[in-house]
């Protein structure tokens, strides 16, 4: 595993307070998977907020096939659309780091102008719509913007 | 600027400290995400505003490789399997390597994706990686990688493509120091000699593709674990041996031991098979031989159509060379089976220049000694039973031209990877269900009408098109 990577993890070790998703994490850390795989883990995050998934998606501003896809694994999402998700569940920023790591993408950065509206707005409990106009306002990439 | 919306206020009114980057860089590019960062470098992936590209810069603060290595040492090679770089940017302290984005995966997320490869894609995807470095260390100052991990190799989920990154602390090998002054690398990953041993070369890269193989194949680089296949196993642990005079010599024996891997696994998968038609084979040659001596006219002719041979009964009517009368092969005037179990065949028909239409040649393949000093030939060969063809192997065999087999609808597995063919044809082959065509020269492929198709690679192939696929 690459150096940078290590230090992430140490570095998030010590972000992260114990949730119930640490114990969730753990579990899967104690069974044959080394952690859940993403779609697992946004179904567990459905049930434990007691959320379907389609309310999420609807509020993660994911087209509705895509979102379902993502569920049932059958789709890897892009970082984008890990944090489309993250800002439709409404998690909070550790919350974000941790569903991008499950993810296997890199976490937010906030000396990234782009990266630091998304933290703003995921700590100000800002939804998707206001993160889009925001992005636009500053002319910076909006989320899920086709590249 | 007009900010209407509250979230922009809030922000723009936050203390938000922006990374900084040169002017012109900062003018160019928006930063999209940090993809990676230690001690002396940060790697960001970074949208350009004008074309909306993406890019990937690399900036690095350690004078001892900070000089902007990694675009010097590449930007005179060209190499399917090497990103292309702009000239770097940077002062003294500080330097900018720029790319384009590679799209794909790194090999540690592809593996623990849902896309995971099987043995026979993974060999397709070791034996590029193999080809990278064969160009590498054929430079006349041979560029030593030092850094080969799974984090470094891009696959390319659509087409198992595989693109080594990440020359941060690569360099050139120097004839005459005894060793290398600066010690990097990562732990699991990097053999004795980086640690300040010896100086390194290209073996080095070779102990880390062992490594890479036994992650591949038990999800972790320690030697301890041991690959549940011998042969595999065999192959990773001479990579990895303590002393570099124990190893793979070059990437290109490497790759010779890979592909010979693969040539006798398909062996033994099809071994049975063969064993089945091996005995019309054989009778049939036997016919052909005294023909052969008989008349040698026919080489000249079209084979005439006749009875297709039977499996339990060795056809006796047979008029052309190996008995491929099945309309469904007349595509193919002649072939022969180049495969050790057959060298009688083999040698039977040494001395004649075997040529398929459609402008393709072949070379003899490959010789080969194994463990114990026994010459062998790289296996490919052309399956067919009762009349139709079910497999074709021709791999790694420098045919070039265009491979027309379309129509034949018994075909099930097509393997021409790494070789220069140009053109391929392969509509009507309704029972296709291997295709892996990587490393020729196409530049477009058709593979609509393929419902049997469920295992396909092309990667490295300089299409021009968008592959055309149903649905």
């Amino acid at each position: 595993m690459p150096r940078a990577k290590e230090s992430t993890s140490t570095l998030l070790q010590r972000i992260f307070k114990t949730t119930s998703l640490e114990r969730f994490i753990k579990r899967f850390d104690e069974s044959e998977y080394d952690t859940p795989t993403f779609s697992e883990y946004i179904s567990a995050l459905c049930s434990e907020r007691n959320a379907l998934p389609q309310h999420i998606i609807n509020k993660a501003d994911i087209e509705r096939t895509y979102g379902h896809q993502l569920f049932n694994g059958t789709r890897t999402p892009s970082r984008d659309k890990v944090l489309q998700l993250a800002l439709g569940f409404g998690l909070s920023f550790d919350e974000t780091q941790k569903l991008l790591r499950v993810a296997g993408k890199s976490a937010l950065y906030p000396k990234i102008k782009r990266d630091a509206v998304i933290v703003y707005a995921l700590n100000h409990g800002y939804d998707i719509v206001a993160v889009q106009t925001s992005l636009f306002d500053l002319s910076l990439p909006t989320l899920g913007e086709e590249r | 600027m007009i900010m209407s919306s509250p979230l922009t206020e809030g922000f723009l009114n936050s203390n938000f400290t922006e990374f900084e980057l040169p002017e012109e860089l900062s003018n160019r590019f928006d930063l999209l995400e940090r993809i990676g960062s230690n001690d002396f470098s940060s790697t960001f992936i970074a949208s350009e505003r004008d074309t909306n590209d993406l890019y990937v810069l690399k900036l690095q603060t350690n004078p001892d490789v900070a000089m902007g290595n990694e675009a010097l040492l590449l930007q005179n090679l060209k190499h399917k399997g090497l990103p292309v770089y702009e000239n770097p940017y940077g002062s003294d302290s500080t330097h900018y390597t720029l790319r384009k984005y590679i799209d794909g995966e790194p090999l540690d997320v592809y593996l623990t994706g849902k896309n995971y490869a099987g043995i026979s894609q993974m060999i397709d995807v070791l034996v590029s990686i193999c080809d990278i470095l064969i160009y590498l260390h054929s430079q006349p100052e041979p560029i030593i990688h030092r850094d080969i991990k799974p984090s470094n190799i891009i696959i390319n989920p659509e087409t198992n493509a595989a693109i080594l990154i990440d020359f941060g602390i690569s360099r050139k090998f120097q004839k005459d120091v005894k060793k290398d002054t600066v010690y990097f690398g990562t732990h699991d990953f990097a053999p004795p000699e980086q640690y300040g041993f010896a100086q390194t070369d290209c073996r080095t890269d070779i102990y880390s593709f062992g490594v890479v193989i036994r992650y591949w194949l038990t999800g972790t680089a320690n030697n301890e674990t041991k690959i549940q296949d011998n042969r595999l196993e065999k192959i990773a642990s001479k990579c990895t041996a303590l002393d570099p005079k124990s190893r793979f010599q070059s990437a290109s024996s490497l790759k010779k031991a890979l592909l010979r891997y693969k040539n006798r696994r398909r062996r033994a998968a099809t071994s049975i098979a063969i064993t089945a038609v091996a005995a019309i084979v054989i009778g049939l040659s036997i016919y052909v031989l005294s023909n052969i001596f008989n008349d040698m006219s026919f080489l000249n002719n079209n084979p005439a159509a006749t009875e297709s041979p039977d499996v339990s009964e060795p056809p006796v009517n047979v008029q052309t060379p190996i008995g491929y009368d099945d309309y469904e092969f007349q595509k193919l005037v002649e072939f022969f089976l180049y495969e050790d179990n057959f060298s009688k065949i083999q040698a039977q028909f040494e001395g004649f220049n075997l040529e398929i239409p459609g402008a393709w040649m072949w070379d003899r393949g490959d010789t080969w000694s194994d463990d114990d000093g026994i010459e062998h030939h790289t296996t490919n060969f052309i399956l067919w039973n009762n009349g139709h063809v079910h497999e074709i192997f021709l791999y790694g065999l420098g045919l070039t031209g265009n491979l027309d087999v379309s129509g034949l609808g018994y075909l099930e597995i097509l393997d021409i990877a790494h070789n220069n063919l140009t053109g391929l044809n392969v509509s009507g082959c309704i029972s296709l269900r291997e295709l892996r065509v990587g490393n020729n020269n196409l530049t477009s492929l058709d593979l609509t009408g393929l419902p049997a198709l469920v295992d396909v690679n092309y990667y490295w192939n300089p299409l021009t098109e968008p592959v055309k696929r149903d649905g």
